[in-house]
């Protein structure tokens, strides 16, 4: 959202967006509403009314290994071989409702599609027609944690299995001059557990994919939240704050390209 | 495949690395020579004990013995690989697959790994005693992840076992490897073939692919979607790799029905490698051979006389063949130029002269030595000097690190129109681009290329130098119908001359000039 407002305030026009989780919520709002402050009124009655967090097993725990802790862990194990998810999507479709009402991707003031995950053909899958509840829902849906979406014979998760900064999608959606937007997540010590360690590996993967994504884009933006942890969303006005201050730094640059792109 | 050595590079997941067995067993029957060994996973394990000298016959039967003596131990790996199997699996069968995946997530959640390396120390001692990379007859580089700078790292020296832990160590599966400063994990699991960042002289490169099919049913529980996302990931970053980065690519189908822990079909899955690995090859030879024939029906239509017909007489790269080949009526020659360890530059075909590399010699030793006897080896200067006026020069870079310095020398001597620079190194071709663009480039290839047009565009270059042998008539009209040339190489014996230039090729570069202007029709 910070860096939506430091693009309009600096008067660069958004044809036309596609987000892949987080960002397709933000994109999502801005594309139906186009007007950053009626977005963080909503984002703050959402944050203050849903409980948005989560219980990420595979997350490295400062808390050290109490015995309750141990206890838990082992019960998510069992959890974690018979059933498809820790929590179920009761908090998130509620927030995804307050957002966007009963709206549709065709109700968008701005074209918008997001990109999810089907575990079904295995390719990642850009929606763009039906409820925008539905849709966002499908690309917020974190593997491991929540259950995967049914829709149609799809069986939709979270785009950034392949695709976290969604340039090619974009791209082929007829985009011109693609913006890409990276957040940056917290650089942790490696591990002190198995699944820590291979979760650790799936990281540098994911370094990897984005790189790919990044380099097809024509200009991009880092915000980098080194001490932010992404499943606390009580601290997201620093975050805006963030983003809007990397991003107005960068505008100057990111004009000069236009320009050269234009003339 | 004969001919130029190639950098082999090698992996697979779990397991299925040792199917590389098979492989090294197919190329080693045809002769393929290999120059170097880049490995990850178990596949470092057979390249050590190849490289080794030891017998691969042998290696297969102590891989399945291993493998049955640690039966007990290795509980599950094989069904926790065949993920999504669950809508097949029925009562006990059920009740024992959610129990190894709770015991696995359970063991990875209070410790490091699940195994220790009491399981296979006593293999890797069998395997590689107390030997160091100095025992090796083939270089290897093994491929790892350094979990404190989170890079891939090759180990190139020091002991084998050592290295050999560091390449198999899966996570999750074994304990990281505390390696002088490092603390290194198997790179499979991040990128299953070791083939980014390999040394700029490694081309050409060829790549074994071990594909993974990822069996059709829907993921039933949470461990199963994470393991599905990690596999279909896995198998794009591969993928993408191997198509920007391999020369040529064993692409192995048949080892998409094995899953990283199928160990108790390794047999079969060496046996299969290898029967799939020599069907490739004889097919390359094969069509090499049947395209020499179908040249024939083509001979003498349309014959182009726009060829060249560059030229590389005996002994190659020296004055007396470049001025033998003016007499001859040749339109240009090629020579390959190096950099010498003073940075002055040669011209010399192979990469080191009496087994030392020309890049760690001085200039004045090379001078010393004398081919055929005789023959000095020229530098760049006399070679300009000698063609100037008189000859198109084809230029291949080989290694060259100071392009401005060989620039400024070839400015100052030649006419742009009179050069062509070549090579097999897409990355020297892109650079010459930006530092040269008046000067025309080729990038050569000694393998099939999927995309040729992909490939030329990517490098930037405007001439396609392709081996002879992988040539179509219709990759010659492909490259000219979009203006860019098309220029032979190994192409040498009268047929295939006579065919190149049936296909109107742009210039064809031989060992035998003499057959290429008596075939040639005489110019208006």
């Amino acid at each position: 959202m910070g860096v939506i407002r430091a693009l309009t305030d600096a008067g660069i026009p958004i044809d036309i967006i596609n987000g892949t989780s987080a960002g397709a919520i933000m994109g999502g709002g801005y594309a139906l509403y186009r007007d950053v402050d009626t977005m963080a009124v909503k984002i703050r009655d959402i944050v203050q009314g849903v409980k948005l967090g989560y219980f990420n097993i595979f997350r490295h725990s400062e808390q050290g290994q109490s015995f309750m802790r141990k206890w838990l862990q082992g019960a998510v194990c069992d959890v974690a071989s018979l059933r498809t998810s820790v929590q179920s999507h009761a908090h998130n479709l509620k927030a995804l409702r307050m957002l966007f009402d009963d709206h549709e991707f065709a109700d968008t003031k701005i074209p918008f599609s997001c990109a999810a995950f089907d575990l079904v053909s295995r390719k990642t899958v850009v929606i763009k027609r039906g409820k925008l509840v539905d849709g966002v829902l499908a690309s917020v849906t974190l593997p491991g944690i929540f259950p995967p979406v049914r829709r149609g014979k799809q069986l939709l998760i979270d785009g950034y299995v392949l695709a976290n900064i969604p340039v090619r999608e974009l791209r082929a959606e007829g985009a011109d001059f693609v913006i890409s937007v990276e957040l940056g997540t917290t650089e942790r010590d490696p591990y002190s557990n198995g699944i820590e360690l291979l979760s650790y590996v799936e990281g540098m993967k994911n370094r990897r994919l984005e790189r790919w994504e990044i380099e097809q884009s024509d200009f991009h933006i880092r915000v980098n939240f080194a001490h932010y942890d992404g499943a606390r969303f009580d601290n997201y006005v620093v975050a805006m704050e963030l983003g809007y201050e990397v991003a107005r730094r960068m505008v100057p640059r990111l004009k000069r390209r236009l320009e050269q792109r234009a003339g | 495949m004969r001919g130029e050595p190639v950098t082999l590079v090698m992996g697979g997941l779990g397991v299925k690395g040792v199917a590389s067995i098979g492989v090294l067993q197919s190329l080693h029957d045809h002769g393929v020579p290999i120059k170097r060994m880049v490995v990850a996973g178990a596949a470092a394990l057979v390249a050590g004990q190849y490289a080794l000298g030891r017998r691969l016959d042998g290696l297969t039967d102590a891989f399945v013995h291993f493998f049955e003596e640690n039966r007990r131990v290795l509980w599950g790996l094989e069904s926790l690989s065949g993920l999504f199997n669950s809508a097949r699996r029925r009562g006990l069968e059920s009740f024992s697959y959610f129990l190894h995946e709770r015991l696995f997530c359970r063991a990875n959640m209070s410790r490091i790994s699940v195994l220790g390396w009491d399981v296979v120390e006593p293999l890797l001692d069998r395997f590689f005693e107390e030997t160091t990379f100095r025992d090796l007859d083939i270089p290897i580089s093994v491929s790892t992840v350094d979990l404190k700078t989170r890079k891939l790292y090759f180990i190139e020296e020091g002991s084998l076992k050592q290295a050999m832990k560091a390449a198999i160590a899966f996570p999750g599966l074994f304990p990281p490897v505390e390696y002088g400063e490092r603390l290194l994990v198997s790179s499979t699991l991040c990128c299953e073939l070791p083939i980014e960042a390999l040394a700029r002289d490694a081309a050409p490169v060829v790549a074994v692919n071990f594909p993974s099919v990822v069996p059709r049913e829907r993921p039933r529980s949470l461990l199963e979607i994470i393991a599905l996302t990690t596999e279909v990931r896995s198998n794009f970053i591969k993928e993408a790799l191997l198509q920007e980065k391999a020369d040529h690519v064993f692409r192995l189908e048949g080892m998409g029905r094995y899953r990283w822990g199928s160990y108790r079909r390794i047999a079969a899955m060496v046996e299969q490698a290898r029967r799939e690995t020599d069907r490739q090859l004889e097919q390359m030879s094969e069509f090499r051979r049947r395209n020499r024939l179908t040249k024939g029906a083509h001979d003498g239509e349309g014959a182009g006389h726009r060829a060249p017909g560059f030229t590389r007489s005996f002994p190659d790269n020296t004055i007396e063949a470049f001025n033998a080949a003016v007499k001859l009526g040749a339109d240009g020659i090629e020579c390959d130029v190096h950099e010498t360890a003073d940075s002055r530059f040669v011209i010399f075909h192979d990469n080191d002269i009496e087994g030392r590399s020309i890049s760690e010699m001085p200039l004045a030793e090379i001078q010393q030595a004398k081919l055929a006897g005789k023959y000095r080896i020229p530098t760049l200067e006399e070679t300009l000097e000698t063609c100037r006026g008189r000859l198109l020069l084809n230029i291949e870079l080989k290694l060259v690190y100071s392009l401005d310095r060989f620039l400024d020398i070839v400015r100052g001597l030649m006419k742009p129109e009179e050069l062509l620079f070549s090579s097999f190194y897409g990355t020297l071709i892109n650079e010459l681009a930006d530092l040269a663009p008046e000067i025309k480039r080729g990038i050569l290839t000694g393998f099939p290329v999927k995309d040729p047009l992909k490939l030329v565009s990517m490098v930037r270059a405007q001439v396609m130098v392709p081996r002879f042998g992988f040539v179509t008539m219709a990759l010659v009209d492909k490259m000219q119908s979009r203006k860019l040339g098309l220029i032979v190489w190994d192409c040498n014996t009268a047929e295939e001359i006579r065919t190149a230039l049936a296909w109107n090729v742009d210039g064809i570069i031989t060992d035998n000039p003499d057959t290429v202007l008596q075939e040639r029709p005489k110019e208006k």
